[in-house]
């Protein structure tokens, strides 16, 4: 770059970090093993093989796009509330409903008292900061995209239901934190509806302050 | 108390005999049926739907819209200057619908569901009600527009084009029409263009519902009054509302309350649904009243969805049977 007068270009006086909210397309092997999967045609330690390879070529992407701040890709992931809620007790999987056109998925009921047996995205996130000297972020779903996109049967109303939710974000948060990771994602669809969950934790939101949002497109499970 | 349905039905169940439509679309995608076999599934579904709802005891039926991909969908199809765009999230579902491109003069014979309706009405030996996608929900939900320079332009336009389909509706024999119209309840700084919207929709002929879900609507519901329309819808049950205590803004019209949650499995009782209603009877005279699902049952996997059906009508007997004096 050539600057008029010969002065050096400006720079900013910290460096301006560059990072991803979401999450990746699969390669065609992994949406291959993931169908063959879900019709008993591939063991889940072949599945997990193919998601660590997966994750591996996504870090070496970014790593070598030159983003600071990276994320796995989430290669090991259906979508951003099925996967928490086959892992948190209190969750079934319910009937079929279509999401578009001809495809289905069985939505998630909160059946009972949602509870966490288990970190549910540290061996992922321990996994992908393997990979690389540069920071990954833990990726979560807030609580309120977790509700809206389950049926809920144990809580009596939405509050109790999203405030026991984020207390199992929270928790797992804690255990990101715990594992090394410097940045933690929480993904949610509903701005409104966070802006006034952080307003009871924190106080108002800075202006300008917008939480992630994601616009999946329609999953056929 | 009568009982009515609101929108979409679920196309297909859990079972696999429950899954014919879904299988025919895929044997259709890959050439393996015709176009003509392929409406042969969707005529029968339409039937088995209609017999579903009518087998639950609801007094004032609709096809289940077992045709429609999404609420914008049929008049995004047939409606020149408009074109289905990119998927998006339907309001706050994980379910998507095409949003509408609008790409010159809106234009329409008026005729887009009349087919459905007609074979609809073969069908139904309960009353029939027919739908629409109301004009400031397709107006709001456009991605791009390269025709109006304005959404007040983009939405009466859009009114005028209603206006045509309810006429044709009303000339192929349809009384009662449902004007799904959740954007007047999502956005509710747009009250009164939508108002000037549904002047052009107005006609003697037919009785016309204004159909509000997702949202409560607490922030417009003395404006909906003023609407030129017959029957308000509102949802009563899955968020917290003030409706209750202000329903007698709807002094001269239908109320069609929406007290089984469509977007929920956990299923409510008779009771709760007789205890919805009583609330609103303070307010609203019996004869005024109407109890439906707050909205599409589609959000519902199809068995619960007839399970909504016979909790709704349950309440509504419950009510009528306290009501009776022995």
């Amino acid at each position: 770059m050539t600057v008029e007068g010969g002065r050096t270009p400006l720079k900013p006086p910290t460096p301006l970090m560059t990072t991803t909210v979401g999450s990746f397309g699969k390669p065609e092997y992994l949406t291959k093993a993931r169908g063959q999967h879900a019709r008993g045609k591939l063991g889940a330690t072949e599945l997990e093989d193919l998601e660590r390879k997966a994750t591996a070529e996504w870090i070496r992407r970014q790593e070598d796009i030159g983003l600071d701040v990276l994320v796995d890709g989430e290669m090991y992931r259906g979508d951003m509330v099925a996967y928490f809620a086959e892992r948190l007790e209190g969750f079934k999987l319910g009937g079929l409903v279509r999401s578009y056109g001809n495809r289905y998925y069985h939505k998630p009921v909160i059946a009972g008292k949602v509870q966490r047996p288990q970190p549910m995205t540290v061996s992922w996130f321990e996994y992908a900061q393997s990979l690389t000297t540069k920071p990954v972020k833990g990726m979560l779903t807030g609580p309120y995209t977790l509700l809206d996109w389950s049926y809920n049967e144990a809580y009596p109303t939405r509050r109790d239901a999203v405030l026991a939710l984020a207390e199992v974000v929270r928790d797992e948060a804690r255990d990101l934190e715990r594992a090394g990771a410097k940045y933690i994602q929480i993904r949610a669809l509903r701005e409104d509806d966070l802006a006034h969950l952080l307003r009871g934790l924190c106080g108002d939101l800075p202006a300008g302050a917008r939480p992630a949002r994601r616009s999946a497109g329609p999953r056929d499970g | 108390m009568k009982t009515t349905v609101i929108g979409a039905y679920p196309k297909i169940g859990d079972e696999l005999p429950a899954q014919e439509l879904r299988r025919a679309l895929h044997r259709h995608d890959r050439g393996e049926i015709s176009d003509a076999e392929l409406d042969k599934v969707y005529d029968e579904v339409t039937r088995s739907t209609i017999g579903e709802i009518e087998a639950a005891g609801v007094d004032v039926v609709n096809d289940g819209q077992i045709r429609w991909d999404d609420l914008l969908a049929p008049f995004a199809r047939t409606w020149s200057g408009v074109e289905a765009g990119p998927l998006e999230r339907f309001y706050d579902n994980n379910t998507y619908y095409r949003q509408p491109v609008i790409t010159g003069p809106i234009v329409t014979d008026g005729k887009s569901l009349v087919r459905d309706y007609t074979f609809a009405r073969g069908v139904a030996k309960a009353q029939l009600k027919a739908a629409v996608p109301g004009p400031l929900t397709f107006a709001t939900l456009a991605s791009r527009d390269d025709h109006f320079s304005s959404l007040e332009d983009r939405v009466l336009a859009i009114a005028d084009a209603t206006a045509r389909e309810i006429r044709g509706l009303s000339d192929a024999g349809a009384r009662m029409v449902d004007i799904e119209d959740p954007a007047v309840v999502a956005s509710p700084r747009h009250i009164e263009l939508a108002r000037e919207a549904y002047s052009r929709l107005a006609d003697a002929a037919h009785a016309l519902a204004l159909v509000t879900y997702f949202f409560p609507p607490d922030a417009v519901l003395e404006s909906l009054a003023s609407f030129p329309v017959a029957a308000i819808a509102i949802d009563v049950r899955s968020r917290d509302t003030t409706a209750f205590e202000r329903l007698d803004a709807f002094r001269n019209k239908y109320v069609l309350l929406g007290v089984v949650d469509a977007r929920n499995t956990r299923l409510e009782t008779a009771e709760e649904v007789a205890g919805y209603a009583e609330r609103a009877l303070k307010l609203v005279p019996e004869d005024h009243l109407r109890l439906a699902p707050t909205t599409s049952l589609e959000y519902l996997p199809r068995d619960v969805a007839r399970a909504k059906l016979t909790a709704l009508v349950e309440g509504a007997r419950l009510l009528t049977g306290e009501k009776v004096p022995a």
